[in-house]
């Protein structure tokens, strides 16, 4: 379930906060976060999964992609 | 000016030492301007015209320290406490007051970065959200981050009460980080307990997640850190919690709390009682603050409320303060009257970072008047305190103080007494008023029953330092 979890996280921007949420915390949010949060994970996680395999398949213009991400 | 020793935690708002009528806080040039952000969106304005929190505002006669951009003042309570001296129902409330707070927060982009209980205090027995520095704009995608300090701040203590049947305070008190889940109450809690409210969410499963993720390497560390979760998400965890909260009943064993109607008092001698303590309270000079020590049912402490501007009605039961809280809530006497779990056997501590965190309880504000109603014969001969030793508390607490003495022909001092076999021999009337006397005056005493009297002393503070 971790794994599936950590596979699912995806990235947001850096919030900055003086206390130290632990990782088990934030992970039970995002579990909780239910179906919403879920698919949001895999639309994104979808996102990557594909841009991955159009780079496999694209030539010229995967190097290009690289240089925008 | 310097910094407040204790406030530290939060770099981009710090307190500033100061002893006036307003609370300082020195805010960095990222505080000023999430503060604004929060200003212009209307959020601050409603959540303090709601009363939820603290008024705050710019502080133009303090120049902020090197490093910071401003200064905001907010009026100073009368009287600060902490969580570890809170009845069930006053946690309870401050927590639900947390998610108020961040329920507004987020439906207008904003949100908590932490969720300390120390960032509410009572305000008579109203709690209030005085860590103004708290509220700061929401990136979208971003998990509450205070929601691990919510847990062990405010839902794990709940849930031990509620579903273990042990008072919190002594936990909090021994921990000021809170009761943590996985740690402390996880254990606590079987399989019987699993089908209780929140237990496998909130306390099981992330038990399980803290355990399986307390080896994470540092780069899966910042990609949990990023993970991102919708606010729609966030909200609804949010109002999972508010349901939660609103679930929980306190199972604790109270020895007090029906104590009114089981006491040896007719109500001639309680109509005695409060005529005195009236009486008493009209010499006090200022009306600004009170305690009734041992305030049980809270009816002297009321009493009080007429002529004080705060009332610190103390109990070492939880189960009474509790019951006070209840009937003072939504009452007019709300302002004025503060429940609070004291036990005058063990007051609070200064303690936290180098013993300056959490001031003790009378660091924090002193009182003109103190009752001790019905309360010298259970330190004397139930808890072995010296009389001697009982007038020193007297003395050092107020200037002006009501003390119920019972003697020990008193049912209730013979019921102390039947199991012991130390019988107090010095524990007498007469050696009470000589050493009030040694101490100071004794400006009224008035029998109340063969085996009762009411004393108001003015005692001279030790000099001597003896």
């Amino acid at each position: 379930m971790l794994v599936v979890l950590l596979l699912l996280l995806s990235l947001s921007g850096n919030a900055h906060a003086y206390i130290d949420p632990s990782a088990g915390s934030v992970l039970l949010q995002l579990l909780l976060g239910g179906i919403a949060g879920l698919l949001v994970a895999l639309r994104l996680y979808w996102n990557r999964l594909t841009g991955f395999l159009r780079r496999r398949q694209g030539s010229a213009a995967s190097d290009e992609r690289d240089r925008i991400r | 000016m310097t910094f407040l020793p204790a406030s530290f935690r939060d770099p981009d708002a710090r307190v500033l030492e100061s002893d006036g009528p307003r609370i300082l806080r020195a805010l960095s040039p990222r505080a000023v301007a999430e503060r604004e952000a929060v200003e212009a969106s209307g959020l601050l304005g409603e959540l303090v015209a709601n009363g939820l929190v603290v008024d705050s505002t710019r502080a133009a006669d303090v120049a902020p320290p090197a490093g910071f951009a401003a200064v905001v003042a907010s009026r100073r309570l009368a009287f600060p406490t902490y969580p570890y001296e809170w009845s069930f129902g006053m946690l309870r409330d401050a927590a639900l007051l947390t998610l108020d707070v961040l329920e507004r927060a987020l439906e207008r982009g904003a949100t908590l970065k932490d969720a300390s209980a120390y960032n509410v205090l009572f305000d008579g027995a109203r709690p209030l959200f005085v860590d103004v520095a708290s509220l700061v704009p929401h990136e979208d995608g971003t998990p509450w981050l205070g929601y691990g300090q919510f847990c062990d701040h405010f839902l794990a203590p709940l849930m031990l009460e509620a579903y273990r049947g042990i008072p919190f305070q002594p936990f909090l008190r021994g921990s000021l980080e809170g009761l943590s889940i996985g740690g402390q109450l996880s254990p606590l809690l079987g399989w019987r307990d699993w089908l209780r409210p929140g237990v496998l969410t909130h306390v099981k499963l992330r038990a399980l997640l803290d355990r399986r993720t307390r080896d994470l390497p540092t780069e899966a560390r910042r990609d949990v850190r990023r993970a991102s979760l919708p606010r729609a998400a966030v909200l609804a965890n949010v109002r999972g919690l508010r349901r939660l909260l609103g679930r929980l009943a306190s199972r604790a064993a109270s020895v007090w709390a029906g104590y009114a109607e089981a006491n040896t008092y007719d109500d001639a001698l309680s109509a005695k009682k409060e005529a005195f303590v009236a009486a008493a309270a009209a010499r006090a000079a200022g009306g600004a603050l009170a305690w009734d020590i041992g305030a049980n049912t809270g009816r002297y402490a009321r009493v009080l409320g007429r002529r004080f501007a705060t009332v610190v009605a103390m109990d070492a039961d939880p189960g009474a303060v509790e019951r006070l809280y209840r009937e003072v809530r939504g009452a007019p006497d709300e302002r004025t009257l503060l429940p609070l779990v004291v036990d005058v056997m063990n007051p609070s501590p200064a303690q936290g970072w180098r013993g300056t965190e959490r001031a003790t309880l009378g660091a924090r504000g002193r009182p003109e008047l103190a009752l001790y109603l019905a309360l010298v014969h259970h330190l004397c001969l139930g808890r072995g305190v010296p009389l001697d030793g009982f007038l020193d508390l007297v003395r050092e607490t107020a200037p002006l103080s009501v003390v119920e003495f019972v003697a020990r022909e008193d049912p209730m001092s013979q019921r102390l007494l039947a199991t012991k076999l130390e019988q107090h021999a010095d524990y007498d009337v007469d050696v009470f008023r000589s050493l009030a006397r040694a101490r100071g005056e004794i400006l009224t005493e008035e029998r109340l029953s063969p085996t009762r009297s009411l004393f108001l002393l003015h005692l001279r503070p030790d000099r001597t330092g003896a």
